[in-house]
C-alpha cells in the first residue's frame, strides 16, 4: 500500500505543470510556504547573525546585574493544591534574586490557603486571599496594589520556570520602547499521551517560531497570561487599571499597552513550563475560549485600532490585528474552502493530492523542526519529528475548532458565557 | 546643676524628723566639695524643715550621708567605701548626680538627678530621716557575730528597713553571670556569682523569697557566662561548616553540593556536563544539607559545642551549668530575723552544736563502735542516748526569741556544767541528738538528764519535759549497722 501511494503521488505531481500545480496546492503555495519556509529560513539566519554580533552589556543590563530592581511577581491562584508549591519553589531557584511574590489567592476550597500560608513564612512572599470567588482579573489587580518592584510578571500558578527565566524575560526590556514581554512556553506534560505530545510540537512551531518571527517585525498582539512581563507604571491601576474583567484579560491588556505606544516583544530565552490539556474535550474548550476572545478583542472591543482618526491610531497595530485576523480567522474559514475545493473539483486524484499535501507539509514540518532545534539548543526536541506526521491533520482539525467557535462568537456572543469570571462579575461587567 | 531655687521661699511638706535635735549629715563629693557644701548649706539655711540638719565632717558620727557625684566609677567607689563597712551599711544615703546609672537605684536610697530644687532635696531627707528613725527602733546587732552572719543579717536588716525592698539583679555584661546585685556587692565585696552563692545561702535558710527572672548559661570551668555557642562538625569538631542545599540530578543520578554544580549563573553536572535548567523537571533539591569544608562530611544537623570566652575551655552544652537569676524579697523569716536581729539555726542547736561541740555522723559512728567494742571486753558501762530536742525546743525556742543574748548566754553556761568534755554528740537529720556517755551508766545518764531540766527550771521557770532513750553499750546485742539504723 506505501509504496504504491508513494508512486502515484510522485507520479501525480509529475503530470502537473505550473498552473496546475498552483491550482490544487494553492493553499500551501499562497499561504504556508511563505508563512513557514520563508519566515522560518529568515529568523534562522537573522538570529544567528545578531548572535555573532552581539553587542556587549549595555547600561540596562549592567543595571540589571549590578543593582537590580524589584520584580514583583503575581501569582493568581484558585485551587491548585497540587501545583502552587512546585510554582513557588521554581520562582525561589531564579538566577535573579530581587523577587517580590505575590500569591493572590480567589477563594480556594481545598489545602492551596494552607500550603499558601505556610509559603508565606517565606521571606518576599505575600499572600492574599479572597473570601469569595472574585475572577481573575481582580485578583490580578489586587496583586498589583501590592506589587513594589519597577517590573511586574504575571504567571500561573501550574507553571513552573528555568532558573534563567526571570533575568531573560528582563533582559528584553532593555529596549526602552518595549512595554511588555511575553516568555516562552513548552508543556510539562509533553509526553503524557499523543494529544500532549501534537501540543508540544504546536507550542514549539506556534510559540517559539512564531511569536519570534511576530516580535521580529513589532506585530505580536498578546502575552500570554502564563508567563508575562510589563512595566509597572504602564499597567498600574493610577494609568490602564491593570486588567479588565473577563475572559481574554491577557491579550486585552497586551493590546492596551501597544495602544499606549509600546512594543510587546517575545522573549525566548525566558521558558516555563506548563500544563496542556490531555483529553480532547478540554482542548476543545481551551481553544474554543481563545479564539473566541481573539473575535471579542481584535474585532469588537479594539476595533478603534482601524480607525486612522483614534488617538491612539498606528499602522503598526492595524498590521497587527490583519496578521492576526487573517491566519487565524481568515485562514481557518480558507482552509475550509480549499478542503471542499479539491473534494468537489479533484475527487478522482484525492488521495494522491491529500498525500502530496501531507508530504509537502511534512517536509516544511521538518524544516521548522530543525530551525526550532536550531534556535532554541535542545536537540532534544529533533525528537518530535517521530510525530510530525500528525502534525497537520491536527492543526485541520484544530481550524475546524475555531471555525465552529468564530461562528459561536460572531452570531451568538458566547464568550460573555464564559465561566472565566464568576456570575456576579459576568452580570456587571461590559460585554463586548 | 543647681535649680538655683536658694533664697527663694519654701512650700515644701515639713521634714518628718526624729527626737533628736540635730541630724548629722556627711557629704561626699566628686567636685569641689565647697561649691556643694555652700549650696547645700544656703539650702538648708533657707529652708526651715531643714534646720536640724548639720554637716559632719566624719562619716561616723553621721545619720546620713550625701554622695555628690559625676562620673559612675567614682560613685562606686564612693559607696563601696562607705557601704562595705557594717557600721554605714544600713544608714540612709542620698546620691546628687547628672545622670542615673542602672545599678544605683539598688545601691542607695535616694537619688536627685541635678539640678537640685529645694522641694525635691526636702522630699529626700523627708525619706531619709523616715529610713533612719526605723532604723534606730531596731535593736543593735549582736557584736559577737561572724564575718558571714553579720553580714547576712545587715543585708536582711537593709531589705526590712527599706520599706521593704526587692533585691532585683541588674544586667551587667562585665560580670561573671551576667548580672550583678550592686547592694550585696557593695556589702560583701564579692565578685558576682559569689553574690548569688551568698543570696542563695539566705534563700536556702528560707531567709528570702525567690523569683525567678532569668537562667544564664555559664562556663563549667570559670563559671563565666561568656559562652559563645558555635556549631561544628560533628565528625571533625570543624567550625568551616556551610548549609548548602543538595541536588540531584535526574538524567545521571548524580547527587551533590549545589556548588559543585555552579558554573558561573548556570548549574550543570559535574558527572555527565550537562545544564540544568528546570527544577523539577531536570533536577530537584530533595535534602538541605550541612557540609563540613574541613572533611567533607555532611549532615542535617551540626554539633553544637561552647566556647568560653573567658577562660577558653571548650565543652558541650549539655556541661554548660545553668544559674537562676532571681529577685529576692524577705521572707517571714526573714523579717523576724531583720527585727530581731537574730539569724535562725543560732538559736538552741546553734547553741547546742557551739556549747557541746558535736562531731559529723560517721564520726560519731566510729566512736560507738569503738566503744562498744570497749564495754564488752573490759566489761564496763557506758550509755548511748537518743535525746528528742524537738520536744523540748518548742519550749525553749520562744525564751530564746524573747531573750536572745541574754538566753544564749545562761543556756549555755547550763549546758558546759551540765555534760562532760568526755561525752559525745552528734545530731540526726530529723532532730534527734546522740550522745555517748562514756564510763557511764543508764542510771547516771538518766541524772544527767534530770540535772539540765532542774538547771532550766530554776534559771528561766520552764518546766521542761525531757523525751529520750537509753542504750546500754555492754548488753547492746545488735552490730553497729543496725544499731545505727535503730538511732536513725
Amino acid at each position: 500500500m506505501i509504496p504504491e501511494i508513494f508512486v502515484n503521488s510522485w507520479e501525480y505531481l509529475l503530470s502537473l505543470d505550473q498552473s496546475g500545480a498552483l491550482r490544487v496546492f494553492w493553499f500551501f503555495i499562497l499561504f504556508d510556504f511563505p508563512r513557514y519556509v520563508i519566515t522560518d529560513i529568515y529568523l534562522f539566519i537573522y538570529e544567528k547573525w545578531q548572535e555573532l554580533h552581539r553587542n556587549p552589556d549595555g547600561d540596562f543590563l549592567l543595571w540589571l546585574k549590578y543593582n537590580p530592581p524589584l520584580v514583583s511577581i503575581i501569582i493568581p491562584v484558585l485551587n491548585e493544591e497540587e501545583t502552587i508549591g512546585w510554582t513557588i519553589r521554581s520562582l525561589q531557584e531564579q538566577t535573579y534574586r530581587k523577587l517580590q511574590l505575590i500569591i493572590v489567592d480567589d477563594g480556594s476550597t481545598d489545602g492551596t490557603a494552607e500550603i499558601c500560608r505556610r509559603l508565606e513564612k517565606q521571606k518576599n512572599v505575600v499572600y492574599l486571599r479572597f473570601s469569595e470567588r472574585a475572577g481573575k482579573s481582580a485578583v490580578l489587580n489586587y496583586g498589583l496594589k501590592f506589587a513594589q518592584g519597577e517590573f511586574v510578571v504575571f504567571v500561573d500558578s501550574d507553571t513552573t520556570f528555568d532558573r534563567d527565566a526571570i533575568y531573560a524575560l528582563l533582559t528584553t526590556f532593555a529596549d526602552p520602547e518595549v512595554g511588555g514581554v511575553s516568555g516562552n512556553l513548552r508543556p510539562r506534560n509533553g509526553d503524557f499521551n499523543l494529544l500532549t505530545k501534537l501540543q508540544q510540537i504546536e507550542y514549539l512551531f506556534t510559540i517559539s517560531i512564531g511569536r519570534r518571527i511576530r516580535s521580529r517585525f513589532g506585530i505580536l498582539p498578546i502575552i500570554s497570561g502564563a508567563f508575562g512581563g510589563f512595566r509597572r507604571q504602564l499597567i498600574g491601576l493610577e494609568s490602564i487599571g491593570g486588567h479588565e474583567p473577563g475572559p481574554g484579560n491577557d491579550s486585552d491588556l497586551a493590546i492596551r499597552v501597544r495602544k499606549q505606544g509600546y512594543k510587546i516583544a517575545f522573549q525566548p530565552e525566558a521558558m516555563c513550563l506548563t500544563n496542556v490539556p490531555v483529553k480532547i474535550s478540554n482542548l476543545i474548550k481551551q481553544r474554543s475560549r481563545w479564539d473566541r476572545n481573539m473575535i471579542k478583542n481584535r474585532i469588537r472591543k479594539h476595533k478603534d485600532v482601524f480607525n486612522p482618526y483614534s488617538k491612539n491610531f498606528k499602522l503598526i497595530d492595524v498590521i497587527t490585528f490583519i496578521d492576526s485576523l487573517f491566519y487565524h480567522v481568515v485562514l481557518s474559514f480558507i482552509t475550509a474552502f480549499y478542503l471542499i475545493d479539491i473534494a468537489i473539483n479533484y475527487h478522482e486524484v484525492l488521495v494522491p493530492l491529500l498525500f502530496v499535501n501531507f508530504c509537502l507539509y511534512f517536509l516544511a514540518g521538518i524544516l521548522e523542526l530543525l530551525v526550532a532545534v536550531g534556535l532554541s539548543k535542545r536537540p532534544e526536541d529533533f525528537k518530535l519529528i517521530l510525530f510530525l506526521p500528525l502534525l497537520n491533520p491536527f492543526k485541520i482539525f484544530l481550524k475546524f475548532v475555531r471555525v465552529k467557535a468564530y461562528c459561536q462568537e460572531f452570531l451568538f456572543r458566547y464568550s460573555n458565557l464564559d465561566p472565566f469570571a464568576p456570575y456576579k462579575v459576568r452580570q456587571r461587567y461590559i460585554q463586548w | 546643676m543647681f535649680a538655683g531655687e536658694a533664697g527663694t521661699k519654701s512650700t515644701a511638706p515639713a521634714l518628718e524628723h526624729s527626737t533628736e535635735d540635730k541630724i548629722w549629715v556627711f557629704l561626699l563629693s566628686e567636685a569641689k566639695e565647697e561649691v556643694i557644701f555652700l549650696f547645700l548649706d544656703k539650702l538648708i539655711s533657707e529652708t526651715p524643715e531643714l534646720s536640724q540638719l548639720t554637716f559632719s565632717t566624719s562619716v561616723d558620727d553621721a545619720q546620713f550621708i550625701i554622695l555628690n557625684a559625676r562620673s559612675e566609677q567614682w560613685a562606686w567607689q564612693s559607696l563601696r567605701s562607705t557601704r562595705s563597712r557594717a557600721e554605714h551599711f544600713l544608714k540612709p544615703i542620698l546620691v546628687i548626680c547628672e545622670t542615673e546609672w542602672n545599678w544605683l537605684a539598688d545601691a542607695v536610697d535616694e537619688i536627685i538627678v541635678s539640678p537640685v530644687s529645694r522641694s525635691n532635696f526636702v522630699e529626700k531627707i523627708n525619706h531619709l530621716s523616715k529610713l533612719h528613725n526605723r532604723l534606730q527602733q531596731l535593736d543593735d546587732l549582736p557584736k559577737a557575730l561572724g564575718q558571714t552572719s553579720m553580714k547576712k543579717l545587715l543585708l536582711l536588716r537593709h531589705l526590712f528597713s527599706r520599706d521593704p525592698k526587692t533585691l532585683l539583679p541588674q544586667r551587667n555584661y562585665r560580670a561573671k553571670v551576667g548580672y550583678t546585685f550592686s547592694l550585696v556587692q557593695l556589702l560583701l565585696g564579692f565578685n558576682a556569682s559569689d553574690e548569688i552563692n551568698f543570696l542563695g545561702s539566705l534563700l536556702e535558710a528560707q531567709l528570702l523569697n525567690a523569683r525567678l527572672l532569668d537562667k544564664v548559661n555559664i562556663c563549667p570551668h570559670c563559671e563565666h557566662t561568656q559562652i559563645n555557642f558555635r556549631e561544628v562538625c560533628p565528625k571533625c569538631g570543624s567550625l568551616n561548616i556551610s548549609d548548602e542545599p543538595t541536588i540531584h540530578h535526574f538524567r545521571c543520578a548524580n547527587v551533590g553540593r549545589e556548588s559543585q554544580y555552579q558554573q558561573g549563573m548556570k548549574l550543570v553536572c559535574p558527572k555527565c556536563s550537562n545544564e540544568l535548567r528546570h527544577i523539577g523537571v531536570d533536577y530537584d533539591k530533595p535534602a538541605e544539607v550541612i557540609w563540613c569544608n574541613n572533611c567533607s562530611h555532611n549532615f542535617s544537623e551540626p554539633q553544637l559545642s561552647c566556647y568560653c570566652l573567658a577562660c577558653g575551655a571548650t565543652f558541650g552544652p549539655e556541661d554548660a551549668h545553668i544559674r537562676s537569676i532571681s529577685e529576692y524579697s524577705l521572707s517571714e523569716a526573714g523579717y523576724r530575723a531583720a527585727e530581731e536581729g537574730v539569724l535562725p539555726g543560732t538559736g538552741l542547736m546553734s547553741i547546742l552544736k557551739k556549747e557541746l561541740g558535736f562531731y559529723k555522723n560517721e564520726v560519731f559512728a566510729e566512736y560507738l563502735r569503738i566503744e562498744i567494742a570497749r564495754c564488752r571486753r573490759y566489761k564496763y558501762a557506758s550509755t548511748l542516748a537518743n535525746f528528742k530536742l524537738k520536744v523540748a525546743h518548742e519550749a525553749l525556742e520562744e525564751e530564746l526569741l524573747k531573750h536572745s543574748r541574754k538566753f544564749r548566754k545562761d543556756f549555755a553556761a547550763i549546758l558546759s556544767q551540765t555534760y562532760r568534755t568526755s561525752d559525745i554528740f552528734t545530731d540526726l537529720s530529723n532532730g534527734d541528738i546522740l550522745i555517748i556517755f562514756t564510763n557511764t551508766d543508764s542510771e547516771n545518764s538518766k541524772i544527767a538528764f534530770k540535772r539540765l531540766a532542774e538547771k532550766i527550771k530554776n534559771h528561766f521557770d520552764i518546766e521542761l519535759k525531757l523525751q529520750y532513750k537509753l542504750f546500754d553499750l555492754r548488753s547492746v546485742e545488735d552490730n553497729i549497722d543496725d544499731i545505727w539504723e535503730k538511732m536513725k
